[in-house]
């Protein structure tokens, strides 16, 4: 099998899809020292779909909020100025992968299930010791997104991974012997593209191996727990077909007592049937079309 | 609630009211979900039945315990193929058995 150099894979990637122009305001207006929530409605109300679909979800049960909001403003004022932008920040980047999804092999949608799955039960676990999990939502969100970029861009490569991908072979192992990086890595390059933080970029870079974390090594760790979470339950659909084993630190920083584990997977469970139906990750842009088109499942 | 024979409680149920020792002292609160070690700390306490909540599905109807231990080995074998490369630590183990029983419960 002929190997493919770093640097093909880096051009290849520059051509990575640039930031969403709405996601960028986000992150400028709210890092404004008196930032409030008009600021936010204001570059929101930009993007009337994305508006829709952020307001969709903040009235999931999964925010549990007695009444129903109708504005972003509103959304702002009972959920929090950070959930919205983490918020905001989901969705749109959601968007962004959905629409490429045509060109991949594999089912985005089951894909971004699977992420979301995470994204639940990475907050959940993170929530059982510290506050503000909203950042570890977020992380687990994103943390497949080097995954997405290697199907999307190096789609021929990415199907001789997936056949050599195995009982035999990790994931990570057939993503190294075939073009010599993991998709943590090419997540990695997003990241620092985009300009995310330190702790998200850590959280997409370090998710197989939180031992490597340095800044938000409680962050790392339940993204990584998450992961493992979602797939146990069988929320979406990995690529990957095996539970991996849980690093021992990272566990132990969340679970002490066997009683408490049931009861998170409980609330992990219904947390994501909640949101999952809000999100409409088959709708119109997703590719249920392509899924019937080609009449597997 | 209901209230049955200590011998054949099972992991993972909800103590409806609080366990006293015959002294009362309190063994195990409300709320508690028992555990392997729960259980022999009330054997030893000559504890003979206690009080667990209803287990009910998503739907709100009550599931027989003994049909949610038969759903629950279920869900272990189908767990068990995608498990090989981590149930040999304790702690994925733990997680193979309560990703079951949640699992079970929505059957």
């Amino acid at each position: 099998m002929e190997e493919k150099s770093f640097d093909d894979i880096l051009k290849r990637l520059s051509d990575l899809p640039s930031m969403p122009t709405i996601v960028q305001e986000m992150f400028k207006v709210t890092s404004m020292p008196n930032c409030t929530s008009k600021d936010v409605a204001r570059v929101l109300e930009n993007d009337q779909s994305l508006t829709a679909r952020l307001l969709r979800v903040a009235n999931s049960p999964f925010y549990g909020l007695s009444r129903k909001v109708d504005t972003v403003d509103r959304a702002c004022t009972v959920l929090g100025l950070n959930t919205v932008k983490n918020l905001a920040l989901s969705v749109s980047v959601m968007g962004v992968f959905k629409s490429k999804s045509q060109e991949a092999t594999f089912d985005m949608a089951d894909m971004w299930r699977h992420s979301l799955g995470c994204a639940v039960a990475a907050k959940a676990v993170f929530e059982l010791r510290y506050k503000g999990g909203e950042n570890v939502f977020v992380g687990g969100i994103l943390h497949d997104i080097g995954k997405m970029i290697l199907e999307i861009y190096m789609s021929k490569e990415y199907k001789e991974i997936h056949e050599l991908y195995g009982e035999d072979m990790s994931l990570v192992d057939a993503e190294m012997y075939i073009i010599g990086r993991t998709h943590a890595l090419v997540g990695r390059l997003l990241a620092r593209k985009w300009k995310f933080t330190e702790a998200m970029e850590e959280m997409i870079a370090f998710h197989h191996r939180p031992a490597l974390a340095k800044v938000a090594r409680e962050q790392v760790a339940a993204v990584h727990i998450g992961n493992e979470i979602a797939k146990a339950l069988s929320l979406g659909k990995s690529n990957e077909l095996f539970v991996m084993p849980i690093d021992k630190d990272a566990w132990n920083m969340f679970f002490t007592k066997e009683s408490t584990l049931t009861d998170t997977l409980e609330v992990i469970q219904d947390g994501y049937t909640q949101i999952e139906e809000t999100l409409d990750l088959d709708g119109p842009e997703g590719n249920r079309g392509k899924r019937l088109k080609d009449g597997s499942k | 609630m209901k209230k049955i024979a200590l011998n054949e409680v099972m992991v993972g149920m909800k103590i409806a009211r609080d366990v006293n020792s015959p002294r009362g002292m309190v063994l195990v609160r409300k709320g508690a979900t028992l555990t392997e070690g729960v259980i022999k700390q009330l054997e030893r306490y000559d504890i003979t039945s206690v009080s667990i909540e209803d287990i009910e599905d998503e739907k709100g109807v009550e599931i027989d315990p003994k049909e949610l231990e038969k759903r629950k080995m279920d869900q272990i074998e189908q767990l068990k193929p995608i498990f090989v490369k981590a149930e040999a630590l304790p702690w994925m183990k733990q997680l193979m058995d309560a990703a079951a029983t949640v699992r079970a419960r929505r059957l």
